[in-house]
């Protein structure tokens, strides 16, 4: 149902006290949040956290938000900002009793360039969004041969999803065209 | 998906994950290497989705987070929900809301009872005759004591001083022939702000108005010339016609306002107002008051004793003396007509007490004639041919009494040394000073005066009938005059020489030993009266002090 909803409509409807609506916000940001978080440098614990503070945020400036369109990206930086500042005060918390804490915090998140590129946390979002739009089949098909982190072969693909193996390149194309057509829906530009 | 030539969509997604063999990525590779846009545009694509897929998935958050966060909007819902209930109040309130307000009401009310009583006046005390009028009435009708007025009546005073008390505590003293008019008398919440307003249509009123209860309390007096407002405090306005008003401060200060004209009179301060001229301020003397060894009891000189004051068993009037302090020095403002300031010598030499012959049955500390006695010596500037009324001596208004005693025969430009009493309420209309003592004085040059300049006394002596010189008492020799009187008023002086009367030559009469030490003042008006209020032409050198002063 939130997918055929824009973050517009969503934060309108939250808006009007509709609880569907929010819900459906967090639902369709919640791994891009705990992602950014994560990849900030922050346990989970701490991205707990950091997940909390940044809907809280969002929720406080739902009236605020002078371009919806542009949610996700603000996510992003909120994400960013909160999770430094986690980092910031855990760092004061534990420096003084831990001296590794800094050699690790500087191995485990520290943003570089392509990294903290927003608009690659973008895409990564609206692709994952636009997989869960599609269909079982394709979403099983494309999850296997691009997101899985096994890598699976086209023979186990074959035998997973019970194709023939030459039909797998047909599907997939077909199936990236469906993912396409979504992710133009959503905005993505070429 | 093919474009129309032979790389299809499948086969770049192929190109892409790098699994085509060699021939179809030759063939590939050459149709890319012609720069076909469409499958340039397919290749972009595919890099950017799929290598955002391949950067991982994004990772699940615990669902107690998630649900934490979906939580969020429901408990802020809910306290928005709760601040519009909770801005009303609940209908069980409203009986004692409601009871409440009856309670503030009636309170209001109540309190206010009292203020609006209050905004009335009554005489608490008659010695003469008192005429009263209602709003809208044309006769008077006679009042007594205890009459309560309202605000728009009117009073008048004859044949003797009124009193006449406001519900803020204010004391109006009326001579015979003042007459007011009661314009507002409005009481505000509890008390706490009032506005009285008094019209003054003639003679003259003591006001002793009750310190103000605040900035929102004003008491304003008008006369036909002039408004005096007041914020507690005692003064004298006489209206000597429509065209004149005059104000004396006794005590504290007041605003006057005529026309565009404001000027703030401060205590022992005088003015004459005039309709169609500037205030002409009086000069003033400002000297050093012996405090006073006893309270001060509201005196009435002129009225006679008054049967309810029987709790008081002294005679009418007791003078006692006090030991004279040292002279003191004090400044005469000049006068508006650019008179060069003149320092005068003022010995505070007696003491007077009064006793009540009007007021209430305990002596009040507010005395009306204040205690002091000053002293003071200056020229004669004008006089009444009858002698007794207004002299002006010295730049002051000294009212002449039957009981004020004159030695010497006075005349326009001779110095004379005047005692008198500082009053504050005296049946005299306007004068705050009122003569005990005149003795009229010839100065004679002192041995530091100038040799060039003509004695003024010597132009003045010319005009004088030769008995003059032998009625000189024996008294100090003044200061070298011509230091200190001004040209302008020497000139004045001199063309004067006719307006003093015919001083009537008397044997000389010896000081009578006094059997009483306090002479009773229906004695000493008996005796004022005979003599004419003036003494013998020819007297004997009198002390200094006279002996109906030394009482004791």
């Amino acid at each position: 149902m939130s997918h055929e909803h824009s973050d517009a409509q969503l934060i309108a409807a939250c808006q009007k006290g509709q609880g569907w609506a929010w819900d459906a916000l967090v639902e369709r940001y919640k791994r891009l949040v705990y992602s950014v978080a994560l990849r900030a440098g922050l346990g989970h614990e701490d991205a707990a956290d950091a997940f909390q503070t940044v809907f809280a945020v969002l929720l406080e400036n739902l009236d605020r938000l002078r371009d919806p369109q542009g949610l996700a990206a603000w996510l992003i930086t909120t994400t960013k900002r909160t999770s430094w500042s986690v980092r910031n005060r855990r760092r004061r918390e534990v420096a003084s009793s831990d001296d590794s804490f800094e050699a690790g915090l500087a191995t485990s998140g520290a943003p570089n360039g392509q990294a903290w590129d927003e608009e690659r946390w973008t895409d990564r979002l609206l692709v994952h969004q636009a997989l869960e739009r599609l269909g079982e089949r394709c979403k099983e098909l494309l999850w296997m041969l691009y997101f899985d982190r096994a890598e699976p072969s086209y023979d186990q693909v074959s035998r997973r999803m019970g194709i023939p193996l030459g039909s797998i390149g047909p599907t997939r194309a077909r199936c990236l065209q469906k993912m396409r057509r979504i992710l133009q829906a959503m905005g993505m530009t070429s | 998906m093919t474009h129309g030539h032979a790389v299809a969509f499948e086969d770049l997604a192929d190109w892409a994950d790098e699994r085509l063999d060699s021939t179809a990525e030759a063939r590939v590779r050459a149709h890319l290497a012609t720069g076909c846009p469409q499958c340039e545009a397919d290749l972009a694509w595919l890099h950017r989705v799929l290598g955002a897929a391949r950067a991982g998935a994004l990772a699940e958050p615990p669902a107690e987070a998630v649900a934490q966060a979906k939580q969020l909007y429901r408990s802020r819902s809910r306290a928005s929900r709760l601040k519009p209930l909770a801005a009303w109040p609940s209908l069980r309130w409203v009986p004692a809301v409601a009871v409440v307000v009856l309670v503030l009401v009636a309170t209001v009310y109540l309190t206010q009872v009292p203020t609006l009583l209050a905004g009335q006046a009554w005489l608490s005390e008659v010695e003469g005759t008192a005429e009263a009028r209602a709003i809208g009435e044309t006769d008077w009708h006679s009042v007594s004591e205890d009459e309560r007025f309202g605000q728009g009546d009117l009073l008048r005073a004859s044949e003797g001083p009124v009193v006449l008390r406001l519900f803020d505590g204010t004391r109006l003293l009326l001579q015979p022939g003042a007459q007011l008019t009661l314009d507002i008398l409005r009481s505000g919440l509890l008390g706490r702000s009032y506005h009285i307003a008094l019209s003054q249509q003639s003679g003259s009123v003591e006001y002793d108005v009750a310190p103000l209860r605040g900035s929102r309390c004003r008491f304003e007096a008008q006369t036909p010339t002039v408004r005096v407002a007041v914020r507690g405090t005692r003064f004298v306005i006489t209206v000597e016609t429509v065209q004149e008003t005059r104000v004396t401060v006794l005590q504290g200060s007041v605003r006057l306002e005529s026309g565009e004209q404001t000027e703030v009179l401060e205590e022992r301060e005088a003015a004459i107002v005039p309709a169609s001229a500037p205030l002409v301020r009086l000069p003033t003397l400002t000297p050093t008051f012996t405090p006073a060894a006893e309270p001060w009891h509201t005196p009435s000189p002129s009225l006679p004793p008054s049967p309810t004051t029987t709790a008081t068993p002294a005679p009418t009037m007791r003078v006692e003396r006090t030991p004279a302090p040292a002279p003191v020095v004090a400044t005469q403002t000049p006068l508006p007509t650019a008179r060069p300031a003149v320092t005068a010598t003022v010995a505070l030499t007696e003491t007077v007490v009064v006793t009540p012959a009007m007021g209430t049955d305990t002596p009040q500390p507010t005395a009306t004639m204040v205690p002091d006695r000053v002293e003071f010596t200056g020229i004669i500037e004008a006089f009444p041919p009858e002698i007794l009324g207004r002299w002006r001596i010295d730049g002051r208004d000294v009212m002449v009494q039957r009981t004020t005693r004159i030695r010497g025969r006075p005349a326009v430009g001779l110095c004379a040394r005047v005692v008198c009493h500082v009053s504050a309420a005296s049946n005299v209309r306007d004068v705050a000073l009122v003569a005990v003592t005149i003795d009229i004085v010839e100065p004679k040059p002192s041995s530091d005066s100038r040799p060039t300049a003509t004695p003024w006394w010597g132009a003045v002596t010319t005009l004088l009938p030769p008995p003059i010189q032998t009625m000189l008492p024996d008294l100090p020799a003044l200061p070298d005059p011509t230091n200190w009187v001004p040209p302008d008023l020497l000139s004045t002086m001199v063309a004067w020489p006719t307006e003093h009367p015919i001083w009537p030559t008397r044997p000389a009469r010896t000081t009578r030993p006094r059997a009483t030490a306090a002479p009773t003042r229906e004695a000493t008006a008996t005796e004022a009266q005979d003599a004419n209020a003036v003494a013998p032409a020819t007297a004997t050198p009198t002390p200094a002090r006279s002996p109906s002063l030394s009482g004791g």
